[in-house]
């Protein structure tokens, strides 16, 4: 173990890399494997996207434990998971439901401007603050990552819903149908109206074992209480009223912008008290 | 009428968008409780002209105004009627025997219908339920998904109950002691975060703080702060507890916290030309490295100077360890220095005309205190909600119902929500069945 930590952080970054080629290379030969109909780059296109994910999860244990914290204190770490569970949980859903394959149009191309964009942040290690010690922090901020992957997948159902309803092009018919794609939308936003309800609750559970009350009705909390107040109208919408295809699918992709802006924007707020630690 | 309105789902989609926008709206509006009086000051010189309608509407204070309040309510009695019929409902599809119309295939097999129900219930959690005829058998997979829509409303319901609770019991105050400081019993908490009730806030026993010890990484960020505290009760009965951040005591029902904000008040004695001593406390932050000063400036009465103060957390400046923090003095006439003067405690020396001691040095920590009522109803709440929307996305429930109609099964299948997903459900069990019919013959449940 110290072994490991007295090694330089420049292999984190190198690691990180790699996995960001390896994603850029899967993602062009994932589209293009599906789009010309050639299996063999979509093979290509498999393997390098488990290489990505070897040297992304490898990057992440060795920063772990070169940091002593999960990846979660500094943008660095925050795009850098993000990207993982979104690429993880995809591929746990392809394997449960084939058919969610297609979605990796979407998702590799996500994954790559996750992680990409995180390349670009300050990657020094930063020690974890007193207040961040805490189960329910973990917890936190893993649901809020997993809540995001769900809706990232849900989105590309929707793109794939639009663009089959407005479009001609020859490879959209090896997209499932629009009705397949409709049920996957409201499958997936479920699943994420879910976890994000499991994020904020942990997250008030954490706030009020840390600073004294569970809701303080600032900036980070008030953008996720909207994003999950939005997407329970979605739910609702689709329920009792029957919304479905190409209308839901615009709200669906309304309710996601929004759910960006909770995830990566508001903490840059300065009223916010979690922004302290976003600095 | 007034159910039926409540209960329209108009109502209900008209009610969450009116609350989405008054929150919309709080983010527009400076909220009294996150911003300075000075940042919403300056906010309604620039919007004069709607000061009116904000003042009028409570939209500088929208979770404290009557409107929020009202809305919540409104929301909470729709969501407290729709609670009982999602309940009532549920109960009849768990336990009730529900309508059989459904389209049904029919199964060539020499089965029984109570062996094909042991085919199906084989390696599956198919659960049998009542029906109304001998005829028929329903399995039910994930019948407690039928509760789901109601724990995930009857959570929202005890969380917005738990909030009110806490909002109208709750007291929450702030206390900055220097080492040795004691804060008496009955006296109000200075600093009191704006809560619905104006009424002060003082403990019922007196603290002392005995020590803070703060604990640091390699790179000179804080890791831990752990404070010794004396309290001492109206019985004259002591105790000694410990406070740490993510460490809260909760004594006599009030939940102490430790800020992680603290550092050093230095003790100065100002002697003026006249001979007439000043004593002043310099009251700094904690430098934020070891080779980094923190600073401060400060207007003492009888000193006609601004003084600037920094010190860092040990003379060698290589430590975060304050072992003997070194102070630095100065006088300032506007940007002009006077006078500058390094001291370690005990020290003395000139500064401009004045003669001045570093008397002592003692840390400072800030605690705060929280007492309400409500938080464990809030947390069954999340844990309701949560559980609840589980069982809706999760654990969708499926119905099998077969049918012997003078020898002739068949079998037909259901599903509420989301049916569209188990699509290949009904296919895969007629093809288990027949499966285990060429496998196997009659199947042993006896």
């Amino acid at each position: 173990m110290t072994e490991i930590m007295e090694l330089p952080q420049f292999f984190d970054i190198i690691l990180h890399w790699a996995a960001v080629v390896c994603y850029a290379a899967a993602s062009v030969a994932n589209c293009f494997g599906f789009i010309f109909r050639k299996k063999g780059i979509d093979r290509i296109g498999s393997a390098l996207v488990w290489s990505g994910l070897t040297f992304h999860s490898l990057g992440i244990v060795y920063r772990w434990i070169l940091a002593g914290h999960g990846p979660y204190i500094s943008r660095y770490e925050i795009l850098s998971s993000n990207a993982w569970v979104l690429l993880v949980l995809y591929l746990f859903f392809a394997r449960i439901y084939p058919r969610v394959r297609v979605a990796s149009i979407v998702v590799l191309p996500a994954t790559f401007l996750l992680i990409g964009l995180g390349m670009f942040t300050d990657s020094a290690l930063k020690k974890l603050p007193p207040t961040l010690n805490n189960i329910w922090l973990v917890l936190h901020v893993s649901f809020y990552k997993i809540a995001l992957a769900t809706l990232v997948v849900g989105l590309a159902f929707s793109i794939f819903l639009i663009l089959k309803k407005r479009s001609r092009m020859a490879w959209l018919e090896r997209i499932p149908d629009n009705e397949t794609n409709d049920i996957f939308v409201y499958r997936f936003a479920g699943f994420g109206f879910i976890f994000w309800a499991i994020a904020m609750l942990s997250g008030s559970i954490w706030a009020y074992d840390s600073w004294g009350r569970f809701w303080g009705w600032d900036a980070i909390e008030i953008w996720s209480l909207v994003t999950w107040i939005l997407f329970g109208i979605y739910l609702h919408l689709r329920r009792f009223y029957g919304l479905k295809g190409e209308r839901a699918a615009w709200f669906y992709i309304f309710c996601f912008i929004v759910s960006l802006l909770a995830v990566f924007l508001t903490p840059f707020i300065d009223s916010s008290i979690h922004s302290s630690y976003f600095r | 009428m007034i159910k039926r309105f409540l209960l329209s789902r108009r109502t209900v989609l008209v009610l969450i968008v009116a609350l989405l926008l008054l929150i919309f709206v709080s983010f527009l509006v400076p909220q009294r409780s996150l911003f300075d009086s000075q940042t919403i000051a300056a906010w309604e010189v620039e919007h004069a002209s709607l000061l009116t309608i904000v003042q009028f509407l409570g939209l500088d204070h929208v979770f404290s105004s009557a409107l929020f309040l009202v809305l919540i309510c409104v929301f909470l009695f729709a969501l407290l009627l729709s609670l009982v019929d999602q309940i009532k409902k549920a109960f009849i599809r768990t336990t009730g025997k529900r309508k059989t119309t459904i389209t049904s295939h029919d199964l060539v097999t020499e089965f029984s219908l109570v062996e094909v129900a042991y085919i199906i219930k084989k390696k599956e959690l198919w659960i049998l339920r009542p029906t109304n005829s001998k005829n028929t058998l329903r399995l039910v997979r994930n019948p407690w998904g039928y509760w789901g829509n109601s724990f995930l409303h009857l959570g929202m319901v005890v969380v917005i109950v738990g909030s009110f609770f806490v909002a109208f019991t709750e007291r929450h105050g702030q206390v900055k002691l220097m080492t040795g400081e004691e804060h008496s019993a009955g006296i109000a908490l200075p600093f009191q975060n704006e809560k619905i009730s104006d009424a002060p806030f003082s403990l019922p026993f007196s603290i002392r703080l005995d020590a803070t010890q703060p604990f640091f990484w390699e790179n000179d960020d804080t890791r831990d702060l752990v404070t010794k505290l004396t309290v001492t009760r109206p019985s004259q009965s002591s105790e000694q507890v410990t406070v740490g951040i993510n460490r809260v005591r909760n004594i006599d029902g009030i939940r102490i916290y430790q800020r992680q904000k603290f550092g050093n008040a230095f003790y100065v004695l100002f002697k003026n030309p006249d001979d007439e001593v000043i004593p002043v406390v310099f009251d700094l932050p904690f430098p934020k490295k070891r080779d980094v000063p923190a600073y401060g400036e400060f207007y003492f009465p009888g000193i006609q100077y601004k003084v600037w103060a920094k010190y860092y957390a040990d003379v060698s400046h290589n430590s975060m360890y304050d072992v003997d923090p070194e102070l630095t003095i100065r006088l300032m006439d506007n940007e002009r220095v006077v006078d500058e003067l390094t001291l370690r405690t005990g020290q003395g020396g000139n500064l401009g005309s004045y003669q001045v001691l570093l008397d002592k040095t003692s840390r400072w920590a800030v605690l705060i205190f929280v007492k309400h009522h409500g938080m464990p109803l809030v947390f069954l709440g999340f844990f309701l909600i949560i559980a609840g929307a589980f069982l809706v996305f999760c654990t969708p429930p499926r119905e099998l119902y077969l049918f012997d109609k003078d020898g002739q099964l068949s079998i037909g299948w259901r599903a509420g929500r989301m049916s569209p997903f188990f699509q290949e459900e009904p296919d895969r069990i007629i093809n288990k069945i027949y499966k285990y019919d060429r496998d196997h013959g009659t199947p042993s449940i006896f």
